[in-house]
Order: C-alpha cells, then structure tokens, then sequence
C-alpha cells in the first residue's frame, strides 16, 4: 500500500522523499523536544541553571530535584489520592457504563430508542459551570473525594464504545446459556466479559488517564490540602511562580528568578506527575488508537 | 377487535419488559448518574433568573427575571471574552486544520517500518500529557530569561520575547501550543480515511504513468474529502463552546493577569465571575446564553454536514 503512493522508486522524483522525510523528522523533534528540555532541566544542578542555559543535555547533573520533589510535604499524599481517584474511576466507569451499555446492546429490550436518546442528550446539552458547583455544594461533594468518582461513573461516548462492541457479539452464545437457566448476572460474567476484554482494556485506560490528568475538579471542588492529587499540587506550583513572575513585571522589578519552589524542583514535579502516563504508553497506544477508529465508524 | 388486539399487544409488552427486568436492573446506576450529576444541574440554569443565593438554596432565593441577562449583554468585558473566545477558536481553525491532514498524508506516504511507527507514537504523546503539564513546560520553555526559545533567539542575536507577558502574544501561544498537543492525535482519522482507499486505484494510475503529484490530487485528497469536510463542520461547529481551541483547560493553564486582556475568554469569564466573584446567578445567565448559541452552532453543523456529506453525528 505504502509503496504504491510513496514517491520512492522514482529516480527523478527520490529529492522529493528526501524533503518529506526531511519534514516529518523536523516535526516529531519539535513534538518531543519540550519533554526532552523538561527531563534535562530536571537533572540539572539549581546552581548551575543559574547561570548557564539548558539545551540539550543536563548541566551539573544531579538527582537532587527529585530527592527534593519526594520531601514536599504533601507529595506522597497527594500521589495516592491521585491513585485512588484513577481506581476508583476506572472501577466506576467500568460498573456503570459498563452494565447500561450491555443492556441498551440488546435488539430486543422495550425502549431501548429512548433509553439511547435520554443518555446521549447530555453529549450536547449540559448545565454548564456554575449549576454544577452549585448543585456539588448541595450534595456535599464539595471536599470530599467522591467528587472525583462519582461524576464521572457515567460517560456517553464510552457507553457507545462498548455497545457497539457488545452488539458484536453472537447472540446463539448466550441463547444456549439462557435455554440452560442462566441467570442475566451469569451470562454477563461467563460468557460477555471474558469475550470482551479488548474494549474493556481500552474503556479502563481511557477511563484511567483521564482520571490522571483530571485538575478541573480539584481546582474547584477541594480546598483540603490532605485530598489535592498530584494535578491539582503542580498546578499550585506553577501558578505560584508565575504569580510572582508577574508581581514582579508589574512593579517594575528587573526579573530575576522566579520566587517559590527552585524551577528545576518544579520541572522534576512536572516529570514525576507524568512519568506514569508515558511508562504505560507504549502499551495503551494500540488501544487508544482503535478505540478513536470505533468512535469514527459510529460518526 | 381492534381493542382487543392492542390490549394483546399489551400484554405482550408488559411481558416483554417482565422477560427483561434484568436488564432493566443494570441500567438503574447509569440512570441515577445522570440524572444527578447530568439533569439536574441542566434545571439548574433556572438560576439565572433568580438571585440565587448559596445559603437561601433554590427555593428561597428570589426571582429576577431576564435582569442577569439584561446585565451581561451590556457588559463590555462579556463581549471582550465573546471575541477572543471567537478570534482564538476561528484562528486555531484556520491555522490548524489542514495540518493534521498534510501529516496524515505524509505519513501515509512514508514506507512502513520502525521510523514510521516511531513518529506516530511520538506524535500522539502530547495528546495523554494534562494540560497542568503542558502549562508548566511552555511556562518554562518561553520562560524570558533562561527558556531554551528565548535562549535560541538570542544565540541568533535577537531580542528575547516577553511570550507570557505580553497580551499580544498569548494568542500565538495557544493556538501553537493547541496545534503541537493535539496534531498528531487528529491525524488518525485522517489516516484511516486513507488505509480505506482502494490500491487498484494507484496500480491504474501508475500503469497510465501518473507521477506522485498526480496521484496526491486525482486519488488521495478526493479520497479522504467527505471526511475533511465532515471534520471542518464539526470544527467549526465548536467555535464558542469549550471544545475548541479556547477551552478552559487550555486558557487556565496558560493565562495570567498579564496577559488578561487578550486571555480572558468567555468559559475565563464565567468561571471568574460565578466562582471567583461569587456572583453566581449573572454567571450562570452568560452560560446559559453561551450553551444555548453553541448547541444551535452544533446542530447546524450537524444539518449541514447531514445534506452535505449525507450524513451527521447524530
């Protein structure tokens, strides 16, 4: 396939591949090369980045921003919490979605048009910011880790993910098991989940990284410093220093350093938040990509 | 007999949904979900009409009527947010769209093997980094004094740039740093249009000695058309709500008071004026307003695309 629309084998037209690849090679170093910085800023000395510039490879290098990110006070909390709300989202969202996208999969349930089409609306209509924090303030999610979970049990687009992997299924499977007495909770975990593991695979991780990146809520939902994820730390850090940054424009002071955390601290916080994203990678990429392919075909 | 048969069918139904009530049982927790965290908060907009008071609650606040909305529409920082919202989005649009297709294309072009493998994981990695992340790198990266962009420019002898403190410059900022988070994840849609189209198509044209430009304009950007149009309506479509370019993750995490002037967009300013200044009922008005135009924008892309493309998201 490749090779038939590749411009390779065609002497007067080889330049032409050289500059494509040229190209695209120029593309995935200024995709990489921020997280490339921010890893070598990490691993450079405070004093060092004092006065010289970070390019390329650490200066001074040194593991001593990551001892320091591991004796913030709040870090180690934080990184459960942060574990917490990802299990407990994927649990959820595995639960929830999970169970009414297997009952909307199947032709014969009465309603199944409406139940749809009271799911989905959502998608499009929604309450907006400010109903939602008041109405969080009114379920007493406002503090409480719930507020990571709970809200987010049920997502449309999975649910659609899931039904139409479901549909997939043969219905004869189960129809044996059912002429047998099997129970609608039994058939469900015999014979549907154990056959469903890739689109599962791919909801957990969607589910999962969310969960992970998720800052939003936090932000406005949780004052607590013993609930805060990793996000939410970061976050406070980076809008610390860019505070006093502009503090100090503002009063006219020549910028110096940032105040707060030393900035390398910060670029190790910053890897340290990652770094379980880009471990799993490689291995959920795969999944991620099929399940965009999923969604394409329902479009 | 015509009522006897619809009694009939009745029962049948009734014994339908008996035969079910399993099923039933396992959408009672999706249900409970959405209409708590889902429809409830969507009767909340009620309170845009009220003054609504966080301790009076929904039932002792008092009525105002469209006094919330009247207010809004002639402030002059609702419409400062309206436009920047719409100059960050529509540019992002112009700017950014027909990149992921190019790549798509290049790609596509490229020989399978490890390189080619390569650039796509590479190229989606932004896309699963949190936007607090992103926000801490390009804050670093365009730092004035010691960011390695700055470092660079004055390494070629210029003068460094202010990028996070100048108003002017934010919207560059966004729409660059929207563009490299994002641009490899939208090339799959474009490369599964392309791995869709038929190889006989190139085997003829290269039989009749067609060269690569020619194929690139007669079967490749034919090919993969219905799906860019159907891609520019959706995009389009988002032009004010918050899955375009200007979306709160992306304004939050980027902006700062310096650059307010060109930064505040209109999710900044619902959420500045309902959480941050308590003023909860006007911003839940501006909301409203901004959910009910976007939703009109939505369906009528979807419209368009339906009599268009022949088909729509929904």
């Amino acid at each position: 396939m490749a090779n038939l629309t590749s411009i390779a084998g065609q002497k007067s037209n080889r330049w032409v591949t050289w500059i494509l690849y040229a190209v695209i090679l120029v593309i995935t170093f200024l995709i990489l090369y921020p997280f490339w910085y921010c890893v070598s800023y990490s691993l450079s000395s405070s004093k060092a980045v004092m006065t010289q510039n970070v390019t390329f490879i650490p200066i001074g290098f040194t593991w001593e921003n990551y001892i320091k990110v591991f004796k913030q006070n709040n870090l180690g909390n934080s990184f459960v919490i942060s574990v917490f709300r990802t299990l407990g989202g994927i649990v959820g969202t595995l639960l929830v979605t999970g169970l009414a996208a297997y009952a909307i999969s199947k032709p014969t349930l009465p309603g199944r048009r409406w139940i749809s089409i009271f799911m989905i609306i959502p998608m499009y209509i929604s309450g907006g910011l400010i109903p939602t924090y008041v109405w969080m303030f009114q379920l007493h999610l406002v503090n409480n880790f719930w507020v990571f979970v709970l809200p987010n049990c049920f997502w449309a687009f999975n649910m659609l993910l899931m039904r139409t992997y479901f549909e997939g299924i043969p219905a004869s499977l189960e129809e044996s098991a059912r002429l047998d007495g099997a129970s609608e909770l039994r058939i469900l975990f015999q014979i549907i989940i154990p056959l469903s593991m890739p689109i599962i695979a791919v909801i957990a991780m969607y589910s999962g990284v969310w969960q992970w990146n998720a800052w939003y809520d936090a932000m406005l939902y949780i004052t607590s410093a013993k609930l805060k994820p990793l996000q939410a730390i970061l976050q406070e850090m980076i809008k610390a220093s860019s505070t006093s940054m502009t503090q100090m424009a503002q009063s006219g002071g020549k910028a110096a350093q940032s105040q707060g955390s030393p900035e390398a601290v910060r670029m190790a916080t910053l890897v340290f938040t990652t770094l379980p994203i880009i471990c799993i990678y490689p291995f959920f990429q795969k999944y991620f990509v099929q399940g965009v392919m999923i969604g394409a075909v329902k479009a | 007999m015509k009522e006897k048969r619809t009694d009939s069918q009745k029962r049948e139904l009734k014994r339908e949904i008996a035969k079910h009530r399993g099923l039933y049982l396992f959408l009672v927790p999706a249900f409970v979900a959405l209409i708590i965290f889902a429809y409830i908060p969507m009767a909340g907009v009620v309170m845009s009409f009220m003054d609504y008071d966080l301790i009076k609650g929904p039932f002792h606040s008092p009525w105002v009527g469209f006094e919330h909305f009247q207010e809004f529409l002639t402030d002059p920082e609702f419409w400062h947010a309206l436009g920047n919202t719409i100059g960050i989005n529509g540019l992002s649009i112009i700017i950014g769209f027909p990149l992921p297709i190019a790549l798509a294309i290049a790609i596509f072009s490229m020989k399978d093997g490890i390189f080619k493998r390569v650039t796509q994981t590479i190229s989606y990695l932004p896309h699963f980094v949190s936007w607090v992340v992103v926000g801490g790198l390009v804050y670093k990266i365009l730092d004035m004094d010691t960011g390695a962009v700055n470092s660079m420019i004055r390494f070629f002898g210029g003068q460094p740039i202010a990028f996070m403190r100048e108003p002017s410059w934010f919207w560059f900022v966004i729409i660059t740093v929207c563009i490299w988070k994002e641009l490899g994840w939208n090339t799959i849609i474009y490369l599964a249009a392309l791995s869709g189209i038929d190889a006989e198509q190139y085997e003829a044209a290269l039989v009749d000695g067609a060269n690569g430009w020619h194929r690139l304009i007669y079967i490749t950007i034919p090919s993969i058309l219905p799906i860019v149009g159907l891609m520019l309506i959706m995009t389009v479509g988002n032009l004010i709500n918050s899955n375009g370019s200007a979306s709160f993750d992306a304004v939050y995490n980027l902006r700062n008071a310096l650059t307010a002037t060109s930064s505040d967009t209109l999710d900044y300013f619902i959420f500045s004026q309902g959480v941050q200044h308590n003023e909860l009922s006007y911003a839940a008005a501006a909301g409203f307003v901004q959910g009910l135009v976007s939703l009109c924008l939505v369906m009528s892309a979807n419209a368009i695309s339906r009599k268009t493309q022949g088909y729509g998201a929904f």
